[in-house]
């Protein structure tokens, strides 16, 4: 696997900022294991740790020595840039009706199917209902900035692992 | 309360070690991603992963303890600031202080 095949993990920012000289470390070499798993866990990192975010897009590149980046720092942090999450609050608040709305409905169909005699089906969605919503909820808010096709490809392979999941769960 | 000084390698938690080892890299001139790898792990033995190498020069330019050079390459140089030196001087006083001990701990064993 190539380090560019891993750098979608990362917030665009980031990407933005650090993503050339990242895949230029490997020189298109194969990653080891290894390689593979520090990229993951340091992507986590950069999405969830206030610490690692990018403050800015265009990260500045100071021609002078000193100054030009401790001062972009500085107002970041005096605005509060840096405790702001990697989406914005309308995908917040649409993310949250999603989970909400999503997780009562299935849990409303779970129980009817059960009331209709469909005892399995009705336990499978009830046990999918959560997981479902979580994962959609997610890719609404955390993932809502990354290309879509590899986006569509992570939820399509989480919902069929809570699919089978939940589907021995109600055998 | 666990006290915290901002000021100290100590407050990057689980990358104060990688950290150091870039400032110790950067502290003899410029240097790239690339070139701080393989300088680290000749000095230290230690190879650092790339999702570590960067979550921890993410940090140290967040803090102004290093900064990049302009580049026309997709290689960019980062160099260590004044504030950087200083964070390095105080890490390897305290290094200096701790071996210091020991040695004597382990001659008086």
């Amino acid at each position: 696997m190539k380090a560019d095949r891993l750098l979608w993990l990362y917030p665009r920012p980031w990407r933005d900022r650090y993503g050339d000289e990242f895949v230029d470390l490997f020189d298109a070499r194969d990653l080891m294991l290894s390689q593979v798993i520090d990229i993951i866990v340091g992507a986590v990192d950069a999405r969830l740790s206030r610490d690692a975010r990018v403050q800015s897009v265009s990260a500045p590149v100071s021609t002078t020595a000193g100054g030009g980046t401790e001062m972009t720092t500085l107002f970041a942090t005096a605005a509060g840039r840096d405790r702001q999450l990697p989406f914005g609050s309308r995908q917040g608040v649409l993310g949250a009706i999603v989970l909400m709305v999503g997780y009562h409905g299935l849990k409303a169909l779970a129980e009817l199917l059960v009331d209709r005699g469909w005892q399995a089906a009705g336990t499978f969605v009830f046990y999918a209902s959560f997981p479902v919503m979580a994962i959609l909820f997610l890719n609404l808010t955390l993932l809502h900035d990354q290309p879509s096709r590899p986006r569509a490809h992570l939820v399509v392979a989480a919902l069929s692992l809570v699919a089978l999941l939940a589907g021995l769960a109600a055998r | 309360m666990k006290k915290t000084n901002p000021d100290s390698l100590n407050d990057l938690g689980r990358f104060s070690e990688p950290a150091l080892f870039i400032l110790l890299s950067l502290a003899d001139g410029p240097k790239h991603g690339y070139a701080m790898t393989q300088d680290i792990e000749q000095v230290t033995g230690q190879k650092l992963g790339p999702g570590t190498l960067y979550g921890a020069i993410a940090r140290l330019e967040a803090r102004t303890w290093i900064e990049p050079l302009p580049s026309d390459d997709r290689r960019r140089p980062y160099k260590l600031t004044g504030a950087g030196e200083r964070v390095l001087r105080a890490r390897l006083e305290s290094l200096r202080a701790v071996t210091r001990i020991g040695q004597t701990r382990l001659a008086d064993a």
